[in-house]
């Protein structure tokens, strides 16, 4: 389909493949890092329940099953039909050389349900999917490294805001 | 709090804004109690970095007083006198673990930005821009600061915040220009820039075991400084051919090592705004970088040309082929600060050096926008402002 969207992208993180490989099997903590995700709960032996919101508002939902998984070297799922969203994704494990930790590699798929729909990512992003799942990755990277993903005074915003601090509320994942 | 707000090119005032808070578990709240304007807040001022927002606050030099520790600080407590370093560092990733701390691999909430600009991010930087993550800088009251166990040195008893406050910055800049040319002892070292960093360039250069440092500026008082703070040699560009003497004082072998403590010149156009443009190839129009093309050309063969002066985008003219030809270095990068915090606070309770020999004005917080003009027109033989968020303005 036209407006699929397919994004391949690696990080290494400071921590040890087991680690590494335990954190991406464990879906219902993604929402801690990957943008307009609200919520992943098991629903059954290989199978979740994912909840995401567009920036207008929107919400989408989906079942997802896990295709692949092999303890510290592969990890994969796919949505199954009649959900809002077709999105598949694969994370590889690799040791990094020189005790530098893991390389993670991610190829995360999108494409649209429904005709006229621009791809969840695609629109969310603009023209860059890759970058939404680049700093989901570095997010990631922040959540396994400090324990928590970095804020500055105006990352805390979902919209532009001057560098200086402000009494609103912080955005989720921000 | 009162703090300095970038509010468009060449414009900055102090506003009203809310004080800062805790956002990471890590963080601390400093009251701050000494602050000021580096040479490089002159590129935000003019308008050449890109992504500032009206509203921004501005200052990446600052110290004072811990009020407040998030859930997971250690190390420091309610009450530390500290300084704090201007890059961001989280402390464990890996660059941070190989002591680079100004390429923290966490720090830059918009690394994606930076990505764009210069292939890979660099640290988050306080008060420098939305490149460099959006946080707000230390011309203000009160600051917050990220990973408050990593970052900021406890100042000792006995000394005081004029002596203490460039361990932020400008003296450890200074200091890691001289190391990276690698000196071994005797060596005749160049140093185009006699403003503050240049000042600790060159100080640092004599620290480090140089025979002679030769320093380059225009400024009378700031070649004066040079020679009488510094011990340097000094030439004024407007008044002799530099490599001619340059050459003739190294009895025609040119400077061992050559630091451009200069960078991107502040009359540089403006580059057009990242959030808009940044996959472009940033069409800048460039001012010629009079110094650091003379330095290359300068050198000795096989030398090292230490970059410490800020550069933000693309220089033409590089003489690309001088590097290759006699074998020149470059070496660069943001201060690695926190490496130096230790070594160069003992050197500075020893007595090797007192850092408050650069400071020429001592003004108000209030008073910031006006000490930006004066900083940058070199007005009143200005070198380098300190400012308090508590003195009262200046008449």
């Amino acid at each position: 389909m036209s407006d699929a969207i397919h994004v391949r992208k690696a990080i290494t993180v400071r921590r040890p493949i087991g680690e590494v490989y335990r954190a991406w099997e464990n879906f219902t903590e993604f929402p801690r890092f990957m943008a307009y995700l609200d919520s992943v709960e098991n629903t059954g032996p290989r199978i979740s329940h994912w909840r995401a919101h567009e920036p207008g508002g929107n919400s989408l939902e989906w079942d997802a099953e896990v295709t692949e998984h092999e303890p510290n070297t592969v990890i994969a799922w796919r949505s199954l039909e009649g959900g809002d969203l077709n999105h598949s994704g694969k994370v590889k494990f690799r040791e990094a050389p020189m005790q530098q930790g893991t390389e993670v590699l991610v190829e995360m798929y999108y494409a649209p349900r429904s005709g006229g729909l621009a791809g969840l990512i695609g629109r969310l992003s603009g023209n860059d999917p890759t970058q939404v799942v680049q700093q989901d990755l570095r997010r990631f990277k922040q959540v396994m490294e400090l324990g928590e993903v970095v804020r500055s005074d105006a990352s805390i915003h979902e919209k532009m805001h001057a560098a200086q601090p402000s009494e609103e509320p912080v955005a989720v994942n921000q | 709090m009162r703090a300095t707000c970038w509010m468009g090119k060449e414009s900055v005032s102090v506003e009203n804004v809310p004080d800062p808070r805790i956002l990471n578990s890590g963080d601390a709240i400093v009251r701050i109690t000494t602050t000021a304007i580096c040479g490089s807040d002159l590129h935000l001022y003019g308008g050449f970095v890109p992504s500032m927002e009206k509203g921004d606050i501005l200052g990446h030099e600052f110290m004072g007083e811990v009020v407040e520790v998030g859930r997971n600080v250690r190390k420091l407590k309610k009450g530390d006198r500290v300084v704090v370093p201007f890059p961001i560092a989280c402390g464990q990733c890996t660059a941070c673990q190989r002591g680079l701390t100004s390429l923290c691999e966490n720090s830059n909430p918009n690394a994606w930005m930076a990505e764009k600009m210069w292939g890979f991010s660099p640290a988050g930087i306080f008060g420098y821009s939305h490149l460099t993550g959006g946080f707000a800088g230390g011309q203000a009251e009160y600051a917050r600061v990220p990973f408050a166990d990593i970052g900021p040195i406890q100042v000792p008893e006995g000394l005081t915040d004029e002596q203490v406050l460039f361990l932020s910055d400008i003296f450890p800049t200074g200091y890691m220009a001289a190391e990276n040319c690698g000196l071994r002892g005797g060596e005749t070292v160049a140093v185009w820039g006699c403003g503050p960093v240049g000042l600790f360039a060159i100080q640092s250069a004599y620290l480090l075991g140089a025979g002679r440092v030769i320093a380059i500026d225009r400024f009378p008082e700031r070649l004066a400084k040079a020679k009488n703070s510094c011990g340097a040699d000094v030439l004024n560009y407007e008044a002799v051919d530099v490599r001619e003497a340059l050459e003739e004082m190294t009895g025609g072998r040119g400077p061992d090592h050559c630091i451009d403590a200069v960078g991107m010149e502040a009359h540089m156009p403006g580059v057009e705004h990242a959030y808009d443009r940044v996959k472009q190839a940033l069409m800048m129009e460039t001012d010629r970088p009079m110094a650091l093309r003379q330095a290359i050309l300068a050198c000795r063969n096989g030398g090292t040309i230490s970059v410490a002066g800020v550069y933000g985008g693309f220089i033409d003219k590089f003489p690309m082929g001088a590097i290759v030809n006699r074998a020149l270095t470059i070496k660069s990068g943001q201060t690695h600060v926190h490496r130096y915090l230790q070594p160069l606070m003992e050197r500075i309770q020893k007595g090797e050096i007192d850092p408050s020999f650069v400071i020429s004005h001592r003004l108000s917080l209030d008073d910031a926008p006006e000490a930006y003009r004066t900083f940058r027109d070199k007005q009143d033989s200005c070198i380098k402002v300190v400012l308090k968020p508590n003195a009262s303005p200046a008449a």
